[in-house]
């Protein structure tokens, strides 16, 4: 083995690493039982971290009020905060579309929607359940038929409902299969799908729906479904200036619904990003004892290596490098196990009829990368500036 | 064997950054277990609720004694038709328009509700049979919660009601105003209709019961009194799982690294301990040594972690729907998390006096 030797003109900087670097790897090899646990000890805090952070990701998907490309202006009941306590009457909604149309001319609106919006339960879980005319639904919220039939109107008798992509993931029914509402059972026609939700609902037809509540002509809420170019915040404004309408209802834009539900979850998403904090911190401790152990234990050869030639720069950026790839080998093995908990357990809560579902995104990955790699470095970096502190001489006096 | 305790203090005196780092691993790792069962413990108390013989009659798919449900008023005599003796209508509902200023509001029969709910009065009196339509007595969940106190106001949708008391009942109710039925029917514009209807179990309806709508009568569903609460509480369950999952990698981790650095701080004082064998200290020794060690860092880890989790309720604090759940620290969370701890520390000092036991440290040291 060629030794660079102190003062050798003819020994690059890269040959002193390389030399360098094989002594680390003999090293790895030479305490393999330790290192893997090392490893792994890591890899455990940082699977927790990528599951936290697919669970924060979850949770700031959460929508559980349907959208469209073009605004629309949901009117309910005043004051409530979830729809299924709303009652509104056809007259009040005729009242909301009469005064925008006279605002804002009568193409203003596209479609107006009465919508019965409530929730079922089905062994044990929670799903949304609508009610409203098929041709509106697909006009507005772009619904499209991916498996089965559309269910048939109201008026032809026929109890059958369509069901989201989500609703058939998570109940595991399939088109075909009948389902009990409210104690009456439904074929589920067809399987539907919107770009806008992702909610886990049943849909059937309004007619339909008012004949399952008994003839009650009341529904949830409202939909005014703005035509392209008319100003949501200026509707919004003048249906809550209609002196009829004051009493009874609130107007919301859909995006304030789902800032709204949103801003009910901030509580979680503030648990959560505190424990994204403390994993990261554990990374860093993790890391500083491994680097602390290794220096302590290998005093004997990194005095060698300043004997050697080496300046303590060019040892801690070799040390940062070990810790570096180090913990790069956690990080993978903590993404494989933070992967196989998410397959396995995929969904981190059921609100609402909304599965706050657990993946972990790539940009997920890309940003617990770099930030585990950041931790790494802080706690590789201090014990080495402690180390190089004294000199060459001290150390050596010590073995 | 005090020789080895000894020793293994000493020793750790001398790599102090080490075990206090160490430590703080511990620290965390008590933290986010304490918290997790102080999570729990708050969410079996909230979401309590008394186990009485009245049923819910409620609209079906809805979570009746929470929100959700709106039932005409005609119900009531179409479930006496079908010879039920006693129905008691309730609403229920959540109002508010941001996360701040939700309430949970249940209007009540004023002269009926003291049947059907156990409390007992904090402050202040109960609402009582002739009272106006302002008047409400808050749950002391709530109370705490908006800040208010007898004679102050609570704003429910945008109306002020004088609270006239403050109450506890040891279930989900703490959480809520308590109004009249009538003046709920008009805050809440429901006209002539409620949320729900109480019934004595008496077998005319049965709970797990769902009555087809027929005629005029909508579709109703009979459910045991606090259902609703126990699906509530469900539906934060999932959470707390990925929380358990989270903490218990957390205490792995924390346990894997003990057994890194005490390998390591061991296998640097095999000289030493070599020599305490030579000389005649039994094999436990080295036992020991392990055990003062990780017995040391845990004790710190947990100072940590309890001075870590008693500020962590400023921000563990769920905050959703009207309800606010944050960790309940009690001794038995206390006594389980330092159960959890002790096995995490006898896990991680196992396995280096396991591994450090294969060699015979005197025949290394005369090798060496």
């Amino acid at each position: 083995m060629n030794v660079p030797k102190e003062g050798d003109a003819q020994v690059s900087l890269a040959e002193r690493l390389l030399t360098a670097l094989r002594f680390l790897g003999i090293d790895l090899v030479h305490s393999l039982g330790r290192t893997l646990l090392a490893i792994t000890a890591l890899a455990a805090v940082i699977a927790s971290y990528l599951v936290i952070v697919a669970g924060a990701d979850g949770f700031a998907d959460f929508q559980p009020y349907f959208t469209s490309e073009l605004p629309n202006i949901w009117l309910m009941s005043k004051d409530v905060l979830s729809p299924a306590d709303s009652s509104i009457s056809q007259a009040e909604l005729e009242t909301a579309a009469r005064v925008v149309r006279a605002e804002f001319g009568a193409d203003a609106l596209r479609v107006v929607l009465p919508m019965i919006y409530r929730s079922m339960h089905d062994n044990g879980k929670t799903y949304a359940l609508a009610a409203a005319p098929a041709e509106d639904l697909v006009e507005v919220f772009k619904f499209e038929l991916v498996a089965g039939d559309w269910p048939a109107p109201g008026s032809s008798g026929k109890k059958e409902v369509a069901a989201s992509s989500t609703f058939i993931q998570i109940s595991g029914k399939q088109p075909g299969d009948t389902l009990a509402i409210f104690g009456t059972d439904f074929r589920i026609a067809g399987v539907v799908q919107s770009s806008g939700n992702m909610l886990a609902l049943i849909w059937m037809d309004l007619g339909t729906g008012q004949a399952l509540y008994s003839g009650r002509d009341d529904f949830q809420v409202g939909i005014l479904a703005l035509a392209k170019g008319v100003d949501p915040a200026a509707v919004q404004a003048k249906i809550e200036g209609e002196a009829a309408l004051a009493n009874c209802c609130s107007v919301y834009l859909d995006s304030e619904l789902n800032e709204t539900a949103a801003q009910q979850l901030a509580t979680l998403e503030a648990i959560l990003k505190t424990f994204q904090i403390l994993a990261l911190f554990v990374v860093t401790f993790g890391v500083y004892n491994a680097a602390n152990l290794t220096m302590a234990e290998r005093a004997h050869e990194i005095a060698l290596l300043r004997v050697a030639g080496f300046t303590p720069g060019e040892l801690q950026r070799l040390l940062a490098a070990h810790f570096l790839l180090f913990t790069l080998a956690a990080f993978l093995v903590g993404w494989g196990a933070a992967e196989a908990y998410t397959a396995w357990h995929s969904t981190a809560a059921y609100i609402v009829g909304q599965a706050i579902t657990l993946k972990i995104q790539v940009r997920d990955l890309l940003v617990g990368l770099a930030l585990t790699l950041g931790f790494a470095l802080a706690g590789a970096w201090l014990p080495a500036r402690t180390f190089f502190r004294r000199s060459t001489a001290e150390h050596l006096r010590e073995l | 064997m005090r020789w080895a305790i000894h020793f293994g203090i000493r020793s750790m005196l001398t790599q102090r950054k080490l075990v206090l780092v160490l430590a703080l691993v511990f620290g965390v790792a008590a933290a986010a277990y304490l918290t997790l069962v102080g999570l729990q413990q708050a969410l079996n108390e909230i979401f309590s609720a008394n186990q009485t013989e009245w049923l819910v009659v409620q609209e079906p798919g809805s979570f009746g004694e929470f929100y959700g449900s709106v039932l005409p008023g005609e119900v009531e005599e179409q479930l006496k038709a079908l010879g039920v003796s006693q129905v008691i209508p309730v609403i229920h509902a959540i109002t508010g328009t941001s996360r701040k200023d939700t309430r949970l509001v249940q209007g009540v029969v004023l002269s009926a509700y003291t049947q059907t709910n156990t409390f007992q009065m904090l402050e202040g009196r109960a609402l009582q049979e002739g009272d106006g339509l302002r008047l409400a007595m808050v749950g002391w969940r709530l109370a705490e919660k908006a800040a208010v106190e007898v004679g102050g106001t609570l704003a429910l949708r945008g109306r002020d009601f004088e609270v006239v008391g403050v109450f506890r009942s040891g279930t989900f109710a703490d959480n809520e105003a308590w109004i009249s039925l009538e003046s709920a029917q008009q805050l809440l514009g429901f006209g002539e209709s409620v949320s729900i209807f109480l019934a004595p179990d008496e077998g005319v309806v049965q709970a797990g019961e769902i009555l087809a709508g027929e005629g005029e009568r909508p579709p109703l569903e009979v459910v045991r009194q606090g259902y609703s609460v126990a699906g509530g509480k469900q539906q934060y369950q999932p959470l707390l799982d990925l929380f358990r999952a989270v903490t218990m990698a957390l205490g792995v981790g924390a346990a894997l690294t003990l057994t890194h650095v005490l390998l390591r701080l061991a296998w640097m004082r095999r000289r030493e301990l070599a020599v305490l064998r030579t000389v005649g200290f039994p094999t436990l020794t080295l036992e020991a040594f392990l055990l003062t060690q990780a017995l040391c860092i845990l004790a710190l880890g947990l100072i940590f972690g309890f001075a870590c989790a008693a500020l962590l309720p400023l921000v563990a604090k769920i905050d959703m729907i009207g309800v606010s759940v944050a960790p309940t620290y009690s001794a038995a969370g206390l006594l389980e998390t330092l159960g959890w701890m002790l096995s995490l520390v006898v896990l991680g000092s196992a396995l280096p006096a396991w591994w450090l036991s294969r060699y015979n440290l005197a025949a290394l040291l005369r090798n060496e």
